[in-house]
């Protein structure tokens, strides 16, 4: 008793991680709603950005056959997963990106004297449904390619889809995390990160193959993107790997996804601290 | 629990130092140390009413950012409510309201009834709890016609009073406000302050209140901690901070042309500009002898006499 002096007033414990991310992305959903005109319109707008890209992809298969080693129905399986795995993780982790705003107007603030976590508020910050729209598309062309294309399906095979698209998820996730702890520390370099997030959606997007063989190398062993989707859809469309590595390869995402959780949370962990020590 | 009275906020030998980068040419940036806070004192007791004053930049806002668990210290001990802030974060939040008067942190676009929600929510309020508090907080801040209402569309004193409920939803011990009545109209800052008070005497909240604004510290505050340059100036009572500073009061005369420095007994002029003259003389002067003196010398257009605000009280707390 004379330890704890200051009565604590009831012992309901605070929510969780989940339950925050809920609590907080269902107010910024409601407030996203309130302007109901203006969220319609964005929502087309993006819909039809990401038709037109998809449109593309079916122009340029109109000159050739194959990229990268890759029919239309595989090049639009490899894209669907890696737009659709992109916009999921934008959909639930993008709210990191506004962190440079919130410390120039320093609001970050009163997200710290919360009784709950940090990090699962600021992924739900500015959540809005109109993040939907663009996992149209994204989608569109997964089912799509997956039908066409030439698939000898086993069960492993068909559990790799939905493992690809997981794992896809989890790595952009992971970015989303470093690209929040960026922005506590160089508030005024926030679009640094662009390349990193935007550049790995458009990196996963089309076969390796295509980006020649050194960046092949980089993307398989140095930022090992390839794992996110490329190795394992190499699998499910049963294509030896140009670089000739093992077949384990196409299992490794995991592996890569748990690393870059490691140094995310790590990297997040240090910028908090930065923000501790210096208030901006 | 009335033996041992632990403060509930304790510093001994508080100091925080950043590290500023500058840059000072193409590539070369030059590290300067800035000590926002150092070796500040303070002992806060449990229901107290603390004024926590200073001019800008004299580390009001570092310490209670400190005192909060936003920032870490840099050297030296802090206890808030028990808890050592930084360390126990989530749990020194739902011992603490913080208000900041210039930024909201209820939701722009919902109505008002939503951000309480989330914080009954986020701070796990027993729902009975929550519905006694939730009713006590509308009937004394007025606040039954704007529940409804999204809080883009209140008025910076509705938005206040609305933020001061947030704050108080979870019944926390300690409550910081930062200029909770900047920017309000007369009625509003009368309506904030009262409540302040009662929420003090009736809920033994303990109150520390920032501000500029003297009125708010006169009718709410007896202890006043002045911190400037870091460190804690003065701590004590508002009267014998007045009556040490003993704070001129300012004549402002406008004459019909300028002429040089006015001598008349009992004031100093401090500034001239073209006709216009400040003259400084002691609170308890009687100001309008002082005006009549000058009028039989000088022809005067116009008179104004303003009180010392806290800045003039704070610089005089240093050269006085």
């Amino acid at each position: 008793m004379a330890e704890q002096p200051f009565e604590r007033r009831f012992e309901q414990r605070t929510p969780g991680a989940v339950a925050t991310y809920l609590y907080t992305a269902r107010m910024w959903g409601r407030s996203a709603m309130q302007y109901r005109a203006s969220l319609v319109l964005v929502m087309v707008n993006s819909l039809f950005m990401g038709s037109l890209e998809l449109f593309g992809i079916l122009v340029v298969f109109g000159n050739v056959s194959s990229i990268g080693g890759f029919s239309l129905p595989e090049a639009l399986y490899l894209y669907g997963t890696a737009q659709a795995a992109f916009f999921t993780s934008d959909l639930l982790f993008t709210g990191t990106e506004y962190l440079a705003v919130r410390i120039r107007m320093g609001t970050f603030d009163s997200l710290l004297i919360r009784p709950v976590g940090v990090l699962p508020q600021v992924f739900a910050d500015q959540f809005t449904p109109r993040r939907l729209t663009p996992m149209i598309p994204a989608f569109a062309a997964l089912v799509v390619g997956l039908a066409k294309a030439p698939v000898h399906w086993t069960l492993l095979r068909a559990a790799m889809v939905p493992y690809t698209l997981l794992v896809g998820v989890v790595v952009f996730g992971a970015v989303w995390v470093l690209v929040g702890a960026f922005q506590i520390v160089a508030a005024d370099a926030s679009e640094v990160m662009n390349s990193v997030t935007y550049g790995g959606q458009f990196m996963t997007s089309y076969p390796l193959a295509l980006y020649g063989r050194n960046l092949m190398l980089f993307l398989t062993f140095g930022l090992p993107m390839a794992y996110v989707n490329w190795q394992p859809t190499l699998y499910v469309l049963n294509h030896a790997d140009p670089l000739g590595t093992p077949s384990f390869f196409r299992f490794a995402g995991p592996l890569f996804a748990a690393a870059l959780w490691g140094v995310a949370l790590l990297a997040w962990r240090a910028a908090l601290r930065h923000h501790r020590s210096t208030g901006s | 629990m009335t033996s041992v009275s632990r403060p509930i906020i304790e510093a001994e030998h508080l100091s925080k130092t950043y590290t500023l980068r500058k840059k000072t040419g193409r590539l070369k940036r030059e590290r300067t140390t800035v000590e926002a806070v150092r070796d500040l004192n303070l002992a806060v007791a449990e229901g107290e009413l603390l004024g926590y004053i200073g001019p800008n930049g004299a580390g009001k806002s570092t310490s209670i950012k400190m005192f909060t668990g936003i920032l870490s210290p840099s050297a030296g001990r802090l206890r808030v409510a028990g808890l050592e802030p930084i360390r126990d974060r989530k749990q020194l939040a739902r011992r603490i309201g913080v208000v900041f008067g210039q930024r909201t942190t209820l939701w722009w676009d919902l109505p008002l009834r939503d951000s309480f929600a989330l914080l009954h929510r986020m701070y796990a309020v027993p729902d009975a709890r929550f519905a006694a508090n939730l009713k006590r907080l509308v009937a004394l801040l007025e606040l039954e016609p704007l529940l409804d209402t999204p809080v883009r569309q209140l008025s910076l004193g509705q938005r206040m009073r609305g933020d001061l409920a947030a704050a108080l939803l979870h019944d926390p011990a300690v409550l910081y406000l930062d200029e909770p009545t900047i920017g309000l109209d007369v009625t509003s800052k009368a309506v904030v302050r009262e409540f302040l008070a009662e929420l003090n005497r009736e809920q033994g909240t303990t109150i520390v209140l920032t501000t500029h604004d003297l009125d708010d510290i006169e009718r709410l505050c007896r202890r006043v901690v002045v911190v400037d340059h870091g460190t804690v100036a003065y701590d004590g009572e508002l009267d014998t901070l007045r009556a040490r500073v003993a704070a001129d009061r300012t004549l402002v005369v406008d004459l019909a042309e300028p002429v040089p420095a006015i001598a008349v007994p009992g004031a100093a002029v401090t500034r001239i500009d073209g006709p216009r003259q400040w003259l400084a003389f002691p609170a308890e002067a009687n100001a309008a002898a002082l005006v009549a003196d000058i009028a039989e010398r000088y022809e005067l257009l116009d008179v104004s006499i303003r009180d010392a605000d806290i800045e003039e009280v704070i610089r005089n707390l240093y050269t006085g």
